[in-house]
């Protein structure tokens, strides 16, 4: 990566206090993600990593550290890193389309670009016969790429996602791994992932970061060399079964000596 | 669709037209010789009651539209009202810090306790009316309000401010329609709450009105009068409570209830 990073982590440390005593979530946590990367932050629950992810949308402010956009510390939310949350946050009072118009809309673009742009993301996630439908007579997969779908339309810099595959069924779940990997032929954009699940961490990410458990700090970053274009046959490829072997056995040995 | 159906007439069922028969031939048999308990002459059976719609006349509709238009006031007015000052409140800590121990020392407080002091400001003129009946609407609306705001699910905002949603766009397209399905409940209750309200404010003095009347009706003893107020306001409220819910039926679709 010879660019320079879309967003950094320098030196991050997160506390904080419940019940009187004080909780470290992050401990020196420094992260370059560069332009047009899948990054997957991989870790055990509890280990910090959505309080990077909430760092990085602006919805936490850290102890201390800096956290760069594009050169400039960041201060509080906004839609250049749009969010897809693990829980559904598909707003049910809207229509599918207007969901995914609600960034564009808010952003104040005209009505024929917001128009386009829900035209277009409704096609990328094979959304069109729902554009009418009320959220709540979808699907959990089917609200999920909803989600997605809206968190496209808001045209962020950088896609921020929350274990956003965490609550589905395995098979719905490889299924969206393959979709979104797809989707990424048409549209490059850099995506920030957090997840505790290895194997989707190594099917979607061009890296993968692993975080040692509580305090999270960085504990190894490896490339994920298998191509842009991957398909479920990946998950039981030599090489894919081998480094998802290696990095077990690694987070095992993480595990043990804290 | 048969469900939906049922539901738009109140979901009757045969029991309840029993329950209502029964209620009516209890009434007619009270009505001929008052168990011995109440005098059947204070006790007027359906047939006089019925037969008082012919006395009153053209009364009845002026009556019920008084106290209609009485009702529709407190409950738009104080709803409006109630639910920017709610809005307020939550939205801007001064605002709340200001007004919070004042609303929840009043709230409590039996409005219907002021009327006194609304005869001495207004005699019996429409505007202490309606300022009693407004009044008492905004301090219901105005609480759950503030509780409906405060149990916004934070993901929901969390959301929006991240897709690049402005502070007023998060409550115009995010709190506001999230806290609709919310507000039913406090709705219904401030309809019964508003006709208490406008009865006891008719009580107080009014020149119309079915309260009006069944406080003339007890001076001029005409027991069927009196019930007959009971009748109509019966009617008004069951109107109002249909009407309240298919609005909000309209405007809550997307929670399928």
């Amino acid at each position: 990566m010879t660019s320079s990073p879309i967003l950094s982590f320098e030196n991050i440390n997160v506390e904080y206090e419940v019940e009187g005593t004080i909780t470290k979530a992050l401990s020196n946590f420094s992260l370059d993600i560069f332009p047009n990367e899948l990054i997957c932050l991989v870790g055990q629950s509890g280990c910090g990593k959505s309080t990077a992810l909430n760092l990085a949308a602006g919805l936490l402010t850290q102890t201390s550290g800096r956290i760069l956009m594009n050169g400039q510390p960041i201060s509080g939310p906004d839609s250049s890193r749009a969010v897809v949350f693990q829980n559904d946050a598909v707003f049910p009072w809207m229509r599918v389309d207007q969901n995914i118009a609600f960034g564009p809309k808010s952003q104040g673009k005209s009505s024929s670009e917001v128009s386009a742009l829900v035209d277009q993301y409704l096609g990328l996630t094979g959304l069109q016969d729902f554009r009418h439908a009320w959220p709540m007579t979808l699907s959990g997969g089917m609200r999920k790429r909803v989600d997605l779908a809206r968190a496209y339309a808001a045209d962020p810099k950088i896609l921020l996602m929350d274990e956003p595959f965490g609550a589905l069924d395995f098979i719905l779940k490889e299924n969206l791994q393959e979709q979104l990997r797809k989707l990424r032929g048409i549209d490059r954009r850099t995506i920030f992932f957090i997840t505790h699940d290895l194997e989707e961490a190594l099917f979607l990410g061009d890296r993968v970061v692993v975080m040692t458990p509580r305090p999270g700090t960085i504990a190894k970053i490896v490339d994920c060399n298998f191509g842009e274009e991957r398909s479920s046959s990946l998950r039981t490829s030599s090489d894919f079964v081998s480094l998802r072997r290696e990095l077990r056995e690694f987070i095992g040995k993480i595990g043990e000596g804290k | 669709m048969k469900a939906k159906l049922a539901m738009r007439f109140g979901n009757i069922k045969p029991l309840g037209i029993l329950a209502v028969c029964l209620t009516f031939l209890f009434w007619y048999s009270l009505s001929i010789d008052g168990f011995g308990v109440v005098s059947a002459i204070k006790f007027p059976p359906p047939s006089q009651v019925f037969a008082a719609i012919d006395v009153l006349g053209l009364k009845i509709g002026t009556d019920m539209l008084a106290t209609l238009a009485r009702v529709l006031f407190g409950l738009i007015v104080g709803t409006i009202l109630g639910s920017f000052a709610g809005a307020l409140i939550v939205f801007s800590r001064r605002i709340g810090e200001f007004l919070h121990p004042l609303i929840e020392s009043a709230r409590p407080v039996p409005i219907i306790a002021m009327i006194p002091f609304f005869l001495m400001w207004f005699g019996i003129e429409e505007p202490g009316k309606l300022i009693l009946v407004t009044l008492g609407v905004f301090m219901l609306i105005v609480v759950n309000v503030v509780e409906s705001i405060r149990n916004v699910p934070r993901i929901y905002i969390n959301a929006a401010r991240t897709l690049g949603a402005s502070k007023s766009q998060i409550q115009r397209k995010i709190i506001l329609p999230s806290i609709i399905p919310n507000m039913i409940g406090p709705l219904r209750v401030a309809v019964a709450l508003t006709f208490t309200l406008v009865v006891a404010a008719e009580f107080m003095g009014a020149q119309s009105g079915i309260g009006y009347r069944i406080l003339e009706a007890r001076r001029l003893f005409n027991p069927q009068v009196i019930f007959l107020g009971i009748i109509q306001l019966g009617i008004l409220a069951a109107f109002m409570d249909a009407l309240l819910q298919k609005t909000m039926s309209r405007l809550t679709r997307w929670t399928g209830r």
